[in-house]
């Protein structure tokens, strides 16, 4: 009778702690869940949504607040998302708060980010529809890149040819009497310019992914937590900024010389006689080649960073 | 009460036409059998003769294809659970194999028909009913033993001792000498008979065995292919010159 | 022999079905044996807790150590604690935890029933006024469908414990991270459907291992098939249930 009434007690604390840890277990899952807590519904419309489902996280400044409850689509171009937002949040949540889709980690599940706006609005209100960003189309970036860089390279020939031309003679009269020679430094001119006008909307783009970055918002934003990686790109973004101002020097320079020989024509003495002119040009070539070495590495490096590479090997085949 | 048989006029137990079978195995056909109070019958019978199917027929334990058994006016097969359950504490029943519950000491062992069928005693009445029942078959220090650590014949008082602790006024006995050497089986069924006088109970005894036969009945039934084939006392029997009859007692 | 084979299948299969209808009907119907379930419960859930924690303990364990080269090789081995932990609590342990109790309380109540319908036990009870079946067969399968769900509940927190381990054994992660990481991954959806499991993986256990015992016939050897057939039919059973409820998990979407 008192073996019987130990293994009651012994059964007694079995189940407890079986039924402490199935509570514990369960109030964790649900504090995560959000089931316990009320909360508000609100929605935003996206272009793309990216593969978001019920259930992913929203996220205020990377704080979970609730979870999206619907995805669907209401017109073509035009995807609802409706997502709860945990009541005790909202009193920071505005209602120019920025709804984007963005990913959690590497390989992480799409999530919807809520940036706050400048916070002069009314807090966020049951069925309220949030202003939305569109997920940022890097490939866009990337393609006009590409185009930039098979242009730099083909100026970076011609100016090579140039400069040989001009290192291979010891007439500066010789060189500027070939009437060829001065149409492909035009042609060169010109397409130094498209060039530069490229990489400056690259180097936009760029600026903007990387001011993302910072921000943390946006799907290479969240994607990128590997502060290295942005590192490499803010980085890459200030190599361009200054390629391109190199760029506009040395066209600049270009135009000057070109004026010059235009102006000078018949008098083509007075302009070799310039020294400072054939020592510009010279500079000037030189820049540009280091200029050139400069973007092919920084080329180079960006086909090493992650988000990149699938690209360039997408472009090579 | 004097020690001489009283026969009263209507019968404890009254079987008729009773009809028992297992697939195309005739167990019992057209049994007949009369128990009256304070007799003790013994069926004799070989061994799968449908002796131990009889009396589970009569415990309610099996149902019988056709025929009456009834208990004290009652017919056993209609009997409902709960009438059933009353029926069983008036006819205890001694199994073959004691079927002592292995997961329980002698004491648990002797309170679970108790407890089952008399729901609601004091821890002290139920205390005083077992050490009586115990000290009745003389095992009174094994109370607090498993059935594992007693000896056969011990366990055969046990099982005596928990069929008698309801007092019931009938008993069954399943072969209660088997698989015990003959001086315990002697010790038993003396045990039987003097368990019989002192609670004046009628019993049908199951057995083959002539010895525990010869000390423990008053009348002797012959079951042969599913009919009581020869009846009578031990020594009416024991001079007949049928063949079969013969077989058991050489 | 080949249809009397057949035969057999059926007829146990019809017998089976009776005695699971028996079960529901006798189950509701007083008298309640709570003295005996108690302490089948205490058989069953404390007895058995040993071993399916230790068994849990080193699922989890091998569990993260197996799976941590592969998510090295995509540089993910910060997923591991929520990646491992979704797979031993949807899957891995309750089906380890059913199938050592199918070997442990599946063969205990198929051979101590069995040995009881052999010495007439049962008999014996139905004789003292006790309705076997409910004395016997209800409690176990009762305790055996309550102290499942427990016995997985229990073996989820040490086979995640487990978990902690072996993912310490290659990197640092503390536990207050690596609870954060658990919990984050899991949810309802993986905790519950596992429970629900294990109520029909204890039905199954229970009621084939009395289905088993209840009907040995044949001395010593029938209780030894008895317990055998009661292990080998519920191990089958507790798969047969883990397939039907995946399927019916994914119809209804918990994810």
């Amino acid at each position: 009778m008192k073996e019987e009434s130990v293994n009651r007690a012994k059964l007694g604390a079995f189940v407890l702690i079986g039924i402490t840890f199935l509570v514990l277990g369960l109030y964790f899952i649900g504090s995560k869940k959000n089931i316990f807590h009320s909360s508000i519904k609100v929605s935003a419309n996206f272009n793309n949504v990216g593969g978001l489902l019920p259930g992913n996280n929203v996220r205020f400044n990377g704080i979970n607040v609730g979870t999206v409850s619907k995805v669907y689509a209401i017109a073509d171009t035009l995807i609802k998302v409706e997502f709860t937002v945990d009541e005790d949040q909202i009193q920071f949540i505005h209602q120019d708060a920025l709804a984007s889709i963005g990913t959690d980690g590497l390989l992480g599940n799409k999530l919807i980010n809520l940036t706050p706006g400048r916070g002069k609005a009314d807090l966020l209100k049951e069925g309220f529809s949030l202003r939305s960003i569109n997920p940022l189309q890097i490939d866009v970036a990337l393609r006009t890149l590409t185009e930039t860089n098979s242009n730099l390279k083909l100026i970076t020939e011609d100016l090579k040819d140039i400069s040989g031309k001009v290192a291979g003679r010891n007439s500066l009269l010789d060189l500027f009497k070939d009437t060829i020679f001065a149409s492909n430094v035009k042609a060169s001119i010109v397409n130094l310019k498209i060039m530069s006008n490229q990489a400056l909307s690259v180097t936009g783009d760029l600026s903007a992914i990387t001011n993302d970055i910072r921000k943390g918002k946006g799907s290479i934003g969240a994607l990128i937590t590997d502060t290295m990686m942005s590192k490499q790109i803010k980085q890459t973004v200030v190599t361009f900024k200054k390629l391109s101002d190199s760029v506009a020097i040395i066209s600049g320079d270009l135009a000057q010389i070109i004026k010059n020989i235009n102006r000078g024509k018949g008098s083509v003495g007075v302009l070799l006689k310039d020294t400072m002119v054939v020592h510009n040009l010279n500079q000037s070539i030189m820049r540009i080649d280091t200029a050139a070495g400069h973007f092919s590495d920084d080329m180079e490096a960006l086909k090493h960073i992650w988000p990149f590479k699938k690209y360039f090997k997408k472009e090579k085949k | 009460m004097s020690d001489s048989i009283t026969y009263s006029k209507d019968p404890v137990i009254s079987i008729s036409n009773l009809k028992k079978s297992f697939g195309n195995n005739h167990v019992l056909n057209d049994f007949n059998l009369k128990l009256q109070q304070g007799e003790n019958v013994v069926v004799l019978g070989k061994s799968g003769s449908g002796k131990s199917v009889l009396i589970k027929c009569i415990i309610g334990l099996l149902k019988p294809d056709s025929g009456s058994i009834s208990v004290y006016g009652e017919e056993v097969p209609e009997l409902s659970q709960e009438a059933l359950d009353l029926m069983r504490v008036k006819v205890g029943f001694l199994f073959q194999g004691n079927a002592l519950y292995d997961s329980m000491s002698v004491r648990e062992n002797l309170e679970f028909p108790l407890r089952r069928h008399w729901n609601k005693q004091s821890k002290q009445t139920l205390n005083e009913l077992v050490m009586e029942a115990l000290e009745h078959v003389g095992l009174p220090h094994t109370v607090d033993m498993k059935p594992g650590e007693l000896s056969g014949g011990m366990r055969k008082r046990i099982a005596l001792a928990r069929t008698l602790i309801l007092k019931p006024s009938i008993i069954l006995y399943d072969e209660p000498t088997t698989g015990l050497d003959p001086i315990t089986a002697k010790e038993i069924s003396n045990l039987l008979v003097q368990l019989q006088k002192e609670f004046n109970t009628s019993s049908i005894l199951i057995s083959h065995d002539m010895n525990c036969v010869k000390i423990t009945a008053n009348r002797i039934v012959l079951l042969i292919d599913g009919k009581c084939y020869a009846e009578g006392t031990y020594e009416e029997l024991k001079k007949s010159n049928d063949i079969y009859i013969k077989q058991f007692f050489d | 022999m080949k249809s009397e084979a057949f035969k057999n299948l059926l007829l146990e299969t019809g017998d089976l079905y009776y005695f699971v209808i028996r079960f529901f009907k006798e189950c509701f119907r007083p008298r309640y044996e709570f003295a005996e379930l108690l302490r089948q419960c205490y058989l069953i859930g404390n007895k058995t807790l040993p071993l399916v924690g230790l068994t849990g303990f080193i699922m989890g364990l091998v569990i993260t150590i197996q799976s941590h080269p592969s998510m090295e090789a995509f540089g993910a081995q910060s997923w591991l604690p929520s990646v491992v932990s979704v797979s031993l609590v949807r899957e891995i342990v309750p089906v380890i935890t059913a199938l050592i109790c199918a070997g442990k309380i599946g063969s205990s109540i198929g051979a101590e029933l069995g040995s009881m319908a052999v010495t007439e036990q049962i008999d014996a009870m139905e004789v003292s006024g006790t309705n076997p079946f409910k004395y016997l067969v209800v409690t176990r399968v009762f305790a055996a469908v309550l102290m499942l769900p427990l016995l997985i509940v229990l073996s989820d927190t040490i086979a995640l414990y487990g978990s902690f381990l072996g993912i310490n054994m290659k990197q640092v992660v503390s536990f207050h991270l690596f609870t954060n990481q658990i919990f984050l991954k899991l949810s309802f959806g993986d905790l519950l459907p596992s429970l629900i499991k294990a109520l029909f993986f204890g039905f199954a256990i229970g009621i084939i291992g009395c289905f088993k015992g209840f009907y040995t016939r044949n001395g010593t050897q029938g209780v030894g098939r008895a317990a055998n057939s009661a292990v080998v039919l519920s191990t089958f059973a507790v798969f047969i249930i883990d397939l039907v409820a995946a399927q019916i998990a994914d119809i209804f979407h918990i994810i």
